[in-house]
């Protein structure tokens, strides 16, 4: 009935719990996700951190937010987010507040405004980079030297004259 | 597309970066100053770009290998072999409201068709800025990497990443020819490294 709480007082777990339930329906959820089988056109907003897992072509706004596009997500759409990672495909521009992150299995086609930048290595990115904010633009990658971007594969373009 | 992270074929786990004189040169010359811009022919590596946030507000990625090969593969499929000529200002077009300051072009002059380097060299004028600078590595050997190697610029220098053993003629290129095929540009500073790579820095006359 009764547990000690982090602070070491003495609470009534049940009152915890009806509290809990009761912010849980007060306030807004605080991570949405799109699923692996939804397609999206249009236009998708809101005020809470969300995940794409599924497709999503038209815009995309969670300015004070986090999105993440999963390894199943594909976008064609333009992103404004707090913060930007993408371990799916993209076609369309980035725009963070703060950072955006592309992990080994990402695949960016499209330009990029953000003050941070961070790309791992087999990565694929197309595109510009606009870092704003000059003083404290910053762009990190992880060390690993033996592997490269498998991108493109490209051959001999011609044959020399 | 075929993508993914790749174990690189033939690189040798202890290859160490070698000094590249021509890009200490660039850092210098546009370390601190004003807001750059750099056009990276080459495809999107993550250090690569590092670097060239150090020195520039915009880098363009334009992975010209890549959209060549899907420009010429598309045009050569349906049988004109002039439709191949490759259309720079499509794909590598004039970064937004800038003049590039910079661009790598790391192999590429080694695997464009020389006929299409003065095409090249032209549209890099049109959209570069006074003294645009270009660096550039190109073989001094009669036979290539089958697959244009990739580069890491490493702290102490660029890291050779190279994809494939299978070897193709080279086009062996001289100062001189490189020159009369790109109208406009000089030679800045030209060093042969011990890989048989001749480094190049040109700049927009």
């Amino acid at each position: 009935m009764f547990k000690r709480s982090e602070k070491g007082d003495m609470r009534d777990t049940n009152t915890s719990t009806a509290s809990n339930i009761d912010r849980s329906i007060q306030e807004p959820r605080v991570h949405a996700t799109i699923g692996s089988t939804i397609h999206i056109k249009g236009d998708v907003s809101g005020d809470e951190n969300l995940t794409i897992d599924g497709t999503v072509e038209g815009t995309i706004a969670v300015r004070q937010h986090s999105l993440q596009v999963g390894k199943n997500g594909r976008l064609q759409a333009d992103v404004h987010a707090k913060v930007i990672r993408i371990e799916g495909h993209v076609d369309g521009n980035l725009h963070a507040e703060e950072q955006v992150v592309i992990r080994a299995s990402g695949v960016v086609r499209g330009n990029i405004v953000s003050p941070r930048l961070t790309m791992e290595d087999g990565c694929s990115f197309k595109g510009s980079v606009d870092m704003e904010g000059r003083g404290e633009r910053k762009a990190v990658t992880p060390d690993k030297p033996a592997t490269a971007s498998d991108a493109s594969q490209p051959e001999r373009i011609a044959a020399a004259s | 597309m075929a993508r993914g992270t790749i174990a690189v074929k033939g690189a040798v786990p202890d290859a160490a970066p070698f000094a590249s004189l021509a890009l200490q040169a660039v850092t210098e010359r546009l370390d601190g100053g004003a807001d750059h811009c750099v056009l990276d022919l080459g495809p999107g590596i993550g250090v690569n770009i590092e670097f060239c946030l150090r020195i520039a507000s915009h880098v363009q990625v334009a992975d010209l290998y890549d959209a060549l090969s899907t420009s010429m593969l598309g045009a050569c499929s349906q049988g004109s072999e002039r439709a191949c000529c490759p259309v720079f200002p499509e794909l590598l077009p004039a970064p937004p409201g800038r003049r590039a300051d910079l661009v790598l072009a790391w192999t590429l002059l080694d695997y464009i068709d020389q006929d299409d380097l003065p095409r090249l060299a032209q549209h890099l004028r049109a959209i570069g800025a006074p003294g645009l600078l270009m660096h550039a590595l190109v073989s001094t050997r009669t036979r290539i990497p089958r697959l244009p190697t990739l580069f890491r610029i490493e702290p102490h220098g660029l890291l050779a990443l190279p994809r494939t053993d299978e070897e193709c003629e080279g086009p062996r290129q001289g100062q001189v020819r490189l020159l009369e095929r790109l109208p406009g540009f000089r030679v800045v500073r030209s060093v042969l490294l011990r890989n048989g790579l001749q480094e190049y820095l040109f700049a927009l006359k």
